[in-house]
């Protein structure tokens, strides 16, 4: 036993290194992209036309379609000049425009290769109010549809092929069981193969934005290529081709060892693409996924065995593997749940976000899932195993439909967490949010000396935000809501800044309304560094109007090249 | 010239400066009254055809006095009153001629005040021009007076019977 025991240690020893170095070429810190700023402002009016388009994501981003229209549709400039390949894209406009509106159209790809898309317009001159475009929201779209369903089969070929090693290599059945299971585990492995190279081609369709026809066309494929779908395949596929030699090679020394090569890099493959594996602390999250989908596929593969021992064996050959089989699943459970939860918290980061976010409503939902998984895993150990000892027929029968059961709920579970892998973790939203707003006139982001409050009266609440809060620099924003966090539609909102230790009177300043109920206001008159008195006058109806008082320190300006 | 300039300055700038204010800013309380609001010019430069007096919380509004060339209308509150009988008014507005931009002109309406000694009534005005509008909505804050305030709402306070 402890020989045995010795050997799988240095046997799981290699096999982590090798995923260790696989899972150290997947970049590091890279979540789902979101679009923070542009340049020209959403529906802004200027009066000059502007020399370049820019657009500021919260990380690097390629772009893969970003267009200047006008009116009837033309495009102006594209994709082919944009510059920079980082999270600031710059689309130059190498001729002057002329007068009117225009929109912006764009559609880019963050390193988890998910895709981005959105349009903004603008106006030149005296054009005025920008309400030329109707800006059509993207519906279903099934190339995103036909990524999902690709990358279920991918998870429940890869967790057979995979996990059959696992569960021939920790439960060793016996040898009649071994060959229906490597006829199995082939099946799926070609399986596999094709899911991983299929990735590639919906991956690419779901990028350009176009339908599942288009997956006849070579620049579909070209595209995907460029990123790491690519790399996905190529280390994926190799794991599921090892694995498969190990299959069909005979029982010589390196055998298992090679099984387990196989299985580990299989489904190291998985993580190249999505954002768990790349979320930061990357030495904690990058194992911690590759021991939960290790431990997943041993958990799902071996439903399959199971089921066919108690049909076919002898009830003492039958508990020989079954207890064998939970004292591995009790450790491989163990660290299923550990993992998940390390990788939960990390992309989750705070209660709230868990019932407030798409993305914690489907753990939870999975969470529940496995939960119950757990009660009927407990119910085969601890009521049926022991009846099967004494050769109770009914025994086997409740067994098997139990596991039966477990099968129907960890289909479940693999649905959510194929969906999962296309929902925005809390984690970026939190990124964004908590990021400062970049320069857009350098390429520096602005360090803290950001204002926020919040203010309470009679029922109205007021979120007063100035950024960048330096002389002269400063942006104001106000967004009025009701109690219940519904945004208010007020009559006037006005403010006026006043410096009392400078004796500075009033200044007035008038916000202008935005989308989404926020209201706006440039402080660039507000040019000496101190601590203001801001004064914000909601006009809630014709005859209230409420006053909320709040003091702001306004940071000296830094001496930078801002002006034009 | 100067002295024209100076005249001009004057009067133009005395009466950018006056509120839309009561003539009487004290009144006994618990007793039927005459409340006189004075308006003192339009809007910059523009005339006023449009004034809305909103009745405060526990006055009771009986009459508005006649204006000749204006017609009153009177606005009711939603909400049940504690007396069937009348319904309570929230707002008193008078339109159909206009107050010049420079000129003084007087609204009066006839209440009854409610018996709350040292109470301050703010009857909110709002002055609705040909181009703009002037709010006279104001209510001062904690350790404020009106004189800290733009826009003021015309204040009555309540005095012993």
């Amino acid at each position: 036993m402890k020989i045995v025991v010795f050997s799988l240690i240095s046997r799981s020893i290699a096999v982590a290194i090798v995923a260790a170095s696989l899972l150290a070429g997947t970049d590091a810190a890279l979540a789902h992209a979101i679009l923070i700023e542009t340049e020209p402002a959403s529906e802004s009016s200027l009066a000059t036309p502007p020399t370049e388009i820019v657009l500021v994501f919260s990380e690097a981003v390629t772009p893969v379609v970003m267009r200047l229209l006008d009116t009837e549709g033309k495009a102006i400039a594209e994709v082919d000049d944009v510059r920079g390949r980082n999270s600031r894209l710059i689309l130059p406009l190498r001729a002057r425009i002329a007068d009117g509106q225009y929109l912006v159209s764009y559609r880019v790809m963050s390193a988890d290769t998910h895709p981005i898309a959105g349009a903004f317009s603008f106006s030149v001159g005296a054009g005025g109010k920008v309400d030329g475009f109707e800006i059509q929201e993207q519906g279903f779209e099934p190339a995103r549809a036909m990524v999902l369903a690709n990358r279920l089969l991918q998870f429940i070929s890869l967790f057979i092929a995979a996990g059959s090693v696992f569960f021939l290599v920790l439960v060793r059945p016996p040898g009649y069981m071994q060959n229906s299971l490597r006829k199995i585990a082939t099946i799926a492995a070609a399986i596999a193969v094709v899911t991983y190279i299929l990735a590639i081609g919906v991956g690419g369709a779901d990028m350009a934005g176009v339908g599942p026809g288009s997956l006849i066309d070579y620049s579909v494929w070209k595209l995907a290529a460029g990123t790491n779908l690519l790399d996905s395949a190529i280390v994926g596929g190799s794991g599921v081709v090892i694995l498969s030699v190990g299959w069909h090679i005979p029982h010589v020394a390196g055998r298992s060892t090679t099984l387990l090569i196989g299985g580990v890099v299989a489904l190291t493959g998985l993580a190249f693409t999505g954002h768990a594996a790349t979320a930061t602390p990357q030495w904690l999250t990058a194992p911690a996924v590759a021991l939960h989908l290790f431990t997943a596929s041993f958990w799902v593969a071996a439903t399959i065995p199971l089921v066919w021992i108690l049909k076919a064996s002898p009830a003492a050959e039958s508990t020989l593997v079954l207890n064998r089989f939970s004292s591995r699943a009790a450790i491989a459970l163990a660290v299923l749940v550990a993992s998940g939860v390390c990788v939960a918290i990390v992309q989750v980061q705070s209660f709230p976000a868990l019932i407030s976010t798409d993305y914690g409503e489907i753990l939870l939902l999975k969470l529940g899932l496995v939960l119950l998984l757990f009660v009927l895993a407990a119910i085969n150990k601890y009521w049926f195993t022991p009846r099967i000892e004494k050769s109770d027929s009914n025994g086997v029968w409740h067994l098997r439909r139990v596991i039966h059961i477990e099968i129907f709920v960890m289909a479940g579970v693999l649905v959510l967490a194929t969906l999962m892998t296309t929902t925005v973790p809390p984690r970026s939203i939190a990124t964004v949010a908590r990021q400062d707003t970049y320069d857009v006139m350098s390429d520096r982001i602005e360090s803290a000396g950001d204002f926020a409050t919040t203010m309470s009266q009679q029922g109205y609440v007021i979120d007063v935000s100035v950024s960048h809060a330096r002389a002269g620099r400063s942006t104001l924003t106000v967004t009025v809501k009701n109690e219940a966090g519904v945004p208010f539609t007020s009559i006037e909102v006005r403010a006026n800044l006043s410096l009392p230790a400078l004796d500075i009177e009033a200044i007035k300043i008038s916000l202008e309304p935005q989308v989404g109920g926020e209201y706006y206001a440039d402080l660039q008159e507000i040019v000496i560094a101190g601590d203001w008195d801001l004064r914000i006058d909601v006009l809630v109806d014709d005859f209230t109007q409420l006053i909320y008082r709040m003091r702001v320190p306004i940071g000296q300006s830094d001496n930078l090249e801002t002006e034009l | 010239m100067a002295a024209l300039c100076l005249f001009t300055w004057i009067v133009l700038g005395g009466n950018a400066v006056a509120h839309t204010s009561l003539v009487e800013e004290t009144a006994p309380a618990d007793g039927y009254y005459r409340v006189r609001f004075l308006v003192a010019h339009g809007c910059d430069t523009s005339p006023t055809h449009t004034v809305r007096i909103q009745i405060p919380r526990g006055v009771e509004f009986i009459s508005a006095w006649h204006k000749p060339g204006w017609i009153v209308n009177t606005v009711p509150s939603l909400g049940a009153s504690d007396d069937d009988r009348t319904e309570l008014v929230k707002e008193v507005v008078w339109t159909g001629s206009k107050i010049p931009a420079n000129e003084y002109d007087y609204f009066e309406i006839q209440v009854r005040l409610p018996d709350e000694e040292g109470r301050v009534l703010y009857f909110k005005t709002i002055q609705i021009c040909d181009e703009g509008d002037l709010r006279w909505i104001e209510i001062p804050e904690e350790g404020k007076s009106a004189d800290d305030y733009e826009s003021p709402a015309p204040a009555l306070t309540l005095t012993a019977h």
